[in-house]
């Protein structure tokens, strides 16, 4: 059975820590060697645990052609001196990366670092543009509790659980509002036991 | 802490259990999951007219803003945002069979079971090997 408690909920140490999850400064390193250890058929140990040997000739096989076409687009935009790709889809995707890693961050940072699926993450109510956007994944709970209930019925889904779901919080920035709050009392508390 | 430890640590007997929390009545009955189960393909296809809208709307934008750079950066936040927001966008989507055998021949099959834009993970920047951990994968 696969692992049932979510790897990316490691509460931020510091402001500096939480700084560094938003800018996505651990994101972006490790896309360029997941990149480069699946073209170079050298997987880590982490992957190794959970890709079986039968597929790893497939995900080498995705990553390469997803290189080369990056590689195709570099080298179309070199020749025609182009600023297509820059202006329509890399400096925009990399504009848009702190937001996502704000909502992922209200998905389980925060909430119990255990295997309780009513717990260990977070349910964000949002409005419908961005819920919409975000394919109903603000449902965040709800999807980890049943993957197997597709995206357009989360909400209804939500309904039934709601009661006894431990993390629901209204909109993002009430969720960061209170991420950073704890960061503040968790540097308080440090100090005191310092003093 | 195995996986199957873990979960009977906070005392979850496993997906299909009887004590898994979501099967019980005292959260959801199998009868009412069951039918949250259904699957559709017109929500998917709806959703992904609606981003592709909101691509094209905001994409505009920053045409339009070209020349303007206080303009156009925040207009290229909001599309870079849009472009973001299709990490979610495979998460089942289609899914009868016919379409979904056909999207088949597209998608990772290490991802979610149902459909996955390859072009969408692509704009993504996203390798897809790591995502096998993710819950709809497993479903």
């Amino acid at each position: 059975m696969p692992s049932v408690i979510p790897t990316s909920c490691l509460f931020p140490s510091g402001f500096a820590s939480y700084a560094a999850q938003i800018i996505g400064a651990g994101f972006w390193p490790k896309l360029v060697g997941t990149l480069w250890r699946g073209a170079s058929r050298h997987f880590n140990a982490y992957e190794k645990s959970f890709l079986p040997e039968s597929v790893r000739g497939q995900v080498i096989n995705e990553i390469r052609v997803q290189c080369l076409l990056y590689l195709t687009v570099l080298l179309l935009s070199l020749y025609y001196e182009s600023t297509l790709a820059l202006t329509y889809w890399l400096v925009p995707r990399i504009l848009g990366e702190p937001v996502l890693r704000a909502i992922r961050m209200a998905e389980h940072t925060g909430t119990d670092e255990s295997p309780n699926l009513l717990s260990n993450t977070r349910t964000t109510l949002t409005n419908p543009l961005l819920r919409t956007l975000y394919w109903n994944m603000p449902y965040h709970a709800e999807h980890h509790l049943a993957s197997s209930v597709p995206f357009h019925a989360l909400g209804r889904m939500h309904e039934h659980v709601a009661p006894h779901l431990k993390c629901v919080t209204r909109g993002y920035i009430a969720v960061h509002r209170d991420i950073l709050h704890r960061i503040r009392n968790q540097k308080k508390s440090k100090a005191e036991i310092q003093d | 802490m195995t996986d199957v430890s873990a979960a009977r640590y906070a005392g979850i007997g496993g997906i299909g259990s009887q004590i898994w929390p979501l099967t019980g009545p005292e959260v959801v009955s199998r009868k009412v999951l069951k039918g949250l189960r259904a699957r559709s393909n017109a929500p998917g296809f709806i959703h992904l007219a609606i981003h592709c809208l909101a691509l094209l709307v905001t994409g505009s934008l920053v045409a339009l803003t070209a020349g303007t750079l206080w303009l156009q950066v925040p207009a290229m936040l909001l599309y870079g945002t849009v472009i973001v927001l299709t990490f979610c966008a495979s998460a089942r989507m289609l899914t009868r069979h016919g379409i979904q055998d056909a999207l088949d021949q597209l998608r990772c099959r290490l991802r979610h079971r149902d459909l996955d834009l390859s072009s969408l993970s692509l704009l993504q920047v996203s390798p897809r090997g790591p995502s096998y951990l993710h819950p709809a994968c497993r479903a």
